[in-house]
């Protein structure tokens, strides 16, 4: 798999390697709040109160949460929810082996209007640093989900996508943003 | 002709001369020229040849829609057909020709096809293929005479990559209704993407002149607005082909497809000039007045000397007054009218005193043409008792007609979109009568022509599609009157005995065409349109489909009122297949262990959208002897075979058991934690869309898979069905998360056993138990299975494990001789086993009785889908069933999947899987037959060759029919 893609206007690099887990049902959003996690309230939205963890809500009762630097230890959290003792009706496990990918730099949107029919120019305006909105939508006809969050003063789409279409998923951006690259000199 | 002295706003830069050549003959145009213009200016008038009757035709429209000047051009390497030389732009060392044309477009051999058109009527194509013994020699014959262009069968792919915009408010078409339309929606604050063909905003305002003095002052203000406003984007030298839910467009730009979605879309697309209809019709220097305004103005090019205008609106007389100004001769206008409207009135004097002979009620009966076969004289009609006679007048010599007899609305889009459209007789065209919500019209397209009501409407259809995004926008007047002059002839029609009046000018399709088609009862709009082919050429009707219409309203003698236009359909303008293809998106998925499958030799073949081992390669052997080694390494010791495609789902929740039981035809509620069962999972007719072993792993939670190809559909429906149901389950699509794999064999049990703490013993972990544990330090759950007929274990494992854990079984399975197998060995394997492939041994009619597997459908629980239809099914007589056959041992035939099964002449069923056992040495195989041909002992089957061959009948399965192996007990290979 080649590597990550890096030019002063477009970048885009793998971030898979970070802990993640997920869970559902009716119990998810009080168990999540148990663990000391800050869940966001609307459907389709995203919150990093303390910037080490990210809690997207997928929809309605579906719930992914990520590491974003490895000092935080949600992996902890991952095995208690999988504790036969822990283990609730309205709580349900959910697998996350994620291939993950961060796309930055000035021509984001412009990779993005070749890859995927959902407007992320008005989430971008309106992207914050620690909560904004969650896109489930399909790339380049895959299956993933987006968030849009404002790092260091500019936008960064976090993707999400089954780990069986990374490979794909990888390539086909990876080539792409090159010839983006490319043509912009 | 020639060049005009240089004038204001054209498009050329004639300080840039460009060279170019046409059917090998070199000329000079300017940048900015179109090939038609460039050409014209040099005096070339015959652009192109008729696509049946190999007529010279020249432009007619230079508006992109001249079907008849299309070229086949070789421009920086690359050899394209099918340009239009109206709107491509000449570049230096262009080489164009015409295309359709054998011997070249001035000594086209085929051109002897005019002289033989009474032998080619009407629907000629469709009775030539009437006789059977005729058939080929006609196919032949119309291949080699149809089409156009050539493709480059050397090209390389020009990747077009498709993009997506967005905008509020998306207006098709920058004349001036439209850009009105755009400063009225962007100055109310919407994102706008102002959208046109042209190369340069202001359509028909920057060749049209205007009854308002001040006109093309106010165009160019309103194109200079445009061009500065920060909230709107031009899209020019871009066609809307095609127009979807959800106000989705498809914008087809020079480089690519884009596909626009807006919350609301103002059409302002204008309309296109029609042509009269009149004997020789198509000879080069006959075209729209239009066409010869856009030449003149934009190109600067005059396309005659001496030219008669037909007319029957004020733009005829505005043409003429053109004409004169650029220093052309016009000896005569012809007025369809009686009575010219005021307008019209109000210009005749001026044209009087320059010497243009105005006759009210007159037409052109016919056109001549010179030597060169060009325009040379008109003959002309009158009108008596309202029909169009030859009048005694004497033949006017012109080298140009241009005509300007009226328009028809580019609607295309609008019926697209939905829209509901009513023909207006005063106008004599049809107009928008209901639109959908976020769809609005502006312009002529709603049957204004005058410039001042046109910026009037188009600022009122901006305004209320700015509102409809949410926009505080000024409500405006309300719908803007219609013009006093009616802009279109209600029949600009002149029948001739001798014919070659065309209607259609991409098809050769004359006004007897459409009457002989009504009088073979091709007489509604969609069966003339099948039958002449009026209106399926590359110009999409646009100047034929209204005339067609005309006459059929005449030959049923109704109004237009009660007549339909034909459905418009994407693409309402030829679109580049490139441009379609795009840059071709085919998602493939892989398993984490792909690379080590590749690493041990792995030949690929797809299975759904999945990439598999079809099987690995080994030193000296070919794909067969390579497959038999691996069946004969699962048979003898033990194989390992990545299954990670699977689908794998997980139901949580009291109600899972409950679920499970209405979703698959066995029974789940009672199988016990711990253990595992397959499952067959049917539609409401009780079709098998589906199998997989169902695991129960707790109380209330299963787990189990799917076929490869079927995860991401069973899972949605299982979802639609929860909700439907109402039962409160969690569903986790877990497909793509584990790995998984099969390791089987005799000798299985040994490999795993140094792998985990899972006690594997027989009494601990029988044939079809499930558990949980720890695999290689992965996490993992196991199922005893048995696919291929032998002691086995599936072993699920996250998939950032499955690599690890993989490699692990191979380094443990080392000493025990393990080999990988790929999809071919299983399919083997499973088959010596009779055991099904869904959607191979079914197909989208076969139900669980037809293929004996009635013990695993559970008639007598409560409700499961297909149940109602199996009761029924039940009581019938079987339509088909499953057998086995196997060819006696030594005897080798080439019998493949769906090769038939014969019963006399008829046809008894199909193969559904066969191959060559190498466990049992002969070929084997399953067929899905007739219940008689069931009987029989032995099924004939014919093969590709044609050879039939008989097959005997036998019980199945063809291996351990009792399933001893994969239930086994001790460990330690076979005797």
């Amino acid at each position: 798999m080649s590597a990550d893609v890096r030019s002063a206007s477009l970048s885009l690099r793998q971030v898979s390697e970070r802990s993640r887990f997920g869970c559902k049902g009716p119990d998810a959003e009080a168990w999540l709040r148990d663990q000391g996690l800050d869940v966001p309230q609307p459907p389709n939205a995203w919150s990093c109160e303390r910037g080490d963890v990210l809690v997207a809500r997928l929809a309605t009762a579906e719930f992914l949460v990520e590491a974003l630097v490895p000092a935080a230890r949600i992996g902890e959290i991952a095995v208690a929810m999988l504790d036969p003792a822990e283990r609730r009706a309205g709580l349900v496990p959910v697998l996350r082996q994620d291939r993950v990918l961060e796309l930055g730099g000035a021509r984001a949107n412009d990779l993005l209007l070749e890859t995927c029919n959902v407007n992320f120019a008005p989430l971008a305006g309106a992207a914050g640093t620690n909560a904004g909105t969650v896109v489930l939508t399909s790339m380049i006809g895959v299956g993933v989900t987006v968030i849009p969050r404002r790092v260091g003063g500019s936008v960064t789409y976090t993707i999400w996508c089954d780990p069986s279409y990374g490979h794909y998923f990888w390539s086909t951006l990876n080539e792409i943003a090159a010839e983006m690259i490319a043509a912009s000199g | 002709m020639k060049r005009l002295a240089q004038r204001p706003g054209e498009w050329i830069d004639r300080a840039k001369p460009i060279a170019f050549s046409f059917e090998g003959r070199q000329h000079s145009g300017f940048a900015g020229d179109t090939l038609t213009s460039a050409l014209m200016a040099n005096g070339v008038r015959t652009l192109g040849r008729s696509f049946k009757y190999h007529r010279r035709r020249g432009t007619l429209s230079a508006a992109n829609h001249d079907a008849n000047a299309i070229v086949q051009i070789v421009s920086g390497g690359r050899s394209i057909p099918n340009a239009r030389a109206d709107v491509l732009p000449i570049a230096e060392g262009l080489a164009a020709r015409a295309v359709n044309t054998q011997g070249g477009l001035e000594h086209d051999r085929r051109a002897s096809l005019d002289r033989l058109s009474a032998f080619l009527p009407v629907g000629f194509y469709y009775k030539a293929f009437f006789g059977k013994r005729l058939f080929p020699y006609w196919e032949r014959l119309f291949r080699k005479l149809s089409g156009l262009g050539a493709v480059d069968l050397g090209a390389t792919r020009q990747i077009t990559a498709k993009r997506y915009a967005f905008a509020d408010v998306a207006v098709i078409g920058a004349g001036p209704s439209g850009l009105a339309a755009a400063l009225a929606a962007a100055g109310a604050g919407a994102d706008v993407a102002l959208i046109d063909e042209n190369p340069q905003l202001g359509g028909s305002g920057t060749y049209a002149h205007h009854s308002d003095a001040t006109g093309e002052q106010r165009v160019a203000d309103l194109i200079g607005a445009v061009k500065t406003h920060s909230r709107i984007r031009c899209f020019v030298s871009t066609v809307v082909a095609g127009y979807y839910a959800d106000h989705w467009l498809a914008l087809d730009t020079r480089d690519r497809m884009i596909k626009l979605r807006a919350r609301s879309v103002v059409i302002a697309q204008g309309a296109y000039e029609q042509p009269a209809v009149f004997r020789n019709n198509d000879l080069p220097g006959v075209m729209l007045a239009s066409g010869a305004q856009r030449l003149m103005q934009r190109y600067g090019v005059a396309p005659a000397s001496r030219v008669a205008i037909l007319g029957a609106n004020v733009h005829a007389y505005r043409a003429a007054r053109d004409a004169l100004d650029a220093g052309l001769e016009v000896p005569l206008l012809l007025d369809l009218r009686e009575q010219a409207g005021p307008e019209s009135a109000a210009l005749a004097p001026t044209l009087k005193s320059r010497a243009v002979r105005i006759v009210n009620g007159a037409a052109v009966y016919a056109a001549q043409a010179n030597s060169a076969g060009e325009i040379e004289t008109i003959e002309l009609a009158e009108l008596q008792a309202g029909r169009w006679h030859r009048a005694a007048a004497e033949p006017v010599s012109v080298d140009g007609l241009w005509m300007s007899v009226g328009f028809a609305p580019a609607d295309a889009l609008l019926r697209q979109a939905g829209a509901k459209l009513r023909y207006q007789a005063s106008a004599s065209q049809f107009v928008p009568a209901e639109l959908p919500p976020g769809l609005f019209a502006c312009g002529k397209v709603n049957g204004v022509f005058d410039l001042v009501g046109r910026l009037a409407d188009g600022a009122r259809a901006g305004s209320a599609a700015a509102r409809h995004c949410g926009f505080e926008a000024r409500a405006g007047a309300g719908a803007v009157p219609l013009d006093v002059e009616s802009a279109t002839h209600a029949l600009p029609i002149v029948d001739h005995p001798r014919g070659k009046n065309f209607v259609d000018f991409d098809e050769d399709i004359q006004v007897r065409d459409l009457v002989n088609a009504a009088q073979e009862g091709f007489d509604s709009a969609e069966l003339m349109k099948r039958y002449t082919t009026v209106g399926m050429g590359p110009s999409q009707g646009k100047h034929s489909n209204t005339n067609a219409l005309r006459v059929l309203a005449g030959i049923r003698r109704v109004s237009l009122e009660t007549m339909a236009p034909t459905t418009a359909r994407p693409m309402f303008h030829p679109v580049p297949l490139s441009h379609l293809a795009g840059r071709g998106f085919s998602p493939e998925r892989r398993t984490p262990i792909d690379e080590s499958h590749a690493a041990l030799g792995a030949v690929w073949m797809p299975a759904g959208n999945w990439r598999r081992p079809e099987y690995y390669r080994r030193a000296g052997f070919d794909r067969g002897r390579c497959i038999a080694a691996e069946v004969g390494a699962v048979r003898s010791g033990v194989g390992l075979i990545d299954v990670g495609t699977l689908g794998k789902i997980e139901v949580h929740g009291a109600e899972a058991g409950r679920f499970l039981d209405r979703v698959y035809s066995g029974r789940f509620q009672t199988l016990q934690a711990g253990m595992t069962r397959y499952g067959l999972m049917l539609d409401e007719s009780g079709v098998i869309i589906d199998d997989g072993v169902i695991a129960r792993v707790a109380q209330d939670v299963f787990y189990f898979t799917t076929t490869t190809g079927n995860s991401a559909t069973i899972f949605r429906e299982l979802g639609r069905l929860a909700s439907w149901w109402g039962m409160a389950v969690g569903l986790v699509n877990l497909t793509g998360q584990l790995a998984a794999f099969n390791l089987a064999g005799p000798r299985s049990r040994e490999v795993l056993a140094g792998l985990t703490s899972i006690d594997l013993s027989q009494s601990a972990f029988p044939y079809l138990g499930v558990r949980e544990g720890k695999v290689a330090g992965a996490p993992a759950r196991l199922l005893r299975v048995g696919f291929v007929g032998e002691l086995g274990y599936e072993i699920h494992v996250p998939a950032n494990a499955g690599l690890d854990v993989w490699n692990a079984l191979q380094a443990a399975g080392q000493s025990f001789g393990l080999a990988p197998f790929g999809v071919e060995a299983q399919r083997m394997l499973r088959l010596e086993k009779a055991h099904i492939i869904v959607g191979q041994d079914t197909d989208g009619l076969t139900n669980p009785f037809e293929i004996g597997a009635d013990w695993a459908v559970k008639m007598d629980k409560g409700f499961f889908t297909g149940q109602r239809s199996l009761a029924v099914i039940a009581k019938q007589p079987r339509r088909q069933q499953l057998v086995g056959f196997a060819l006696e041992r030594g005897r080798r035939a080439a019998i493949k999947e769906c090769h038939l099964a014969l019963a006399g002449a008829d046809i008894a069923g199909r193969v559904t899987s066969a191959g060559y056992s190498p466990t049992l040495e002969r070929v084997i195989g399953l067929a899905l037959v007739t219940p008689a041909a069931a009987r029989e002992p032995a099924l004939r089957i014919r093969i590709d060759d044609g050879a039939e061959i008989d097959a005997p009948v036998v019980a199945v399965p063809f291996y351990d029919a009792a399933g001893a192996r994969q239930k086994l007990a001790a460990t330690g290979a076979p005797a």
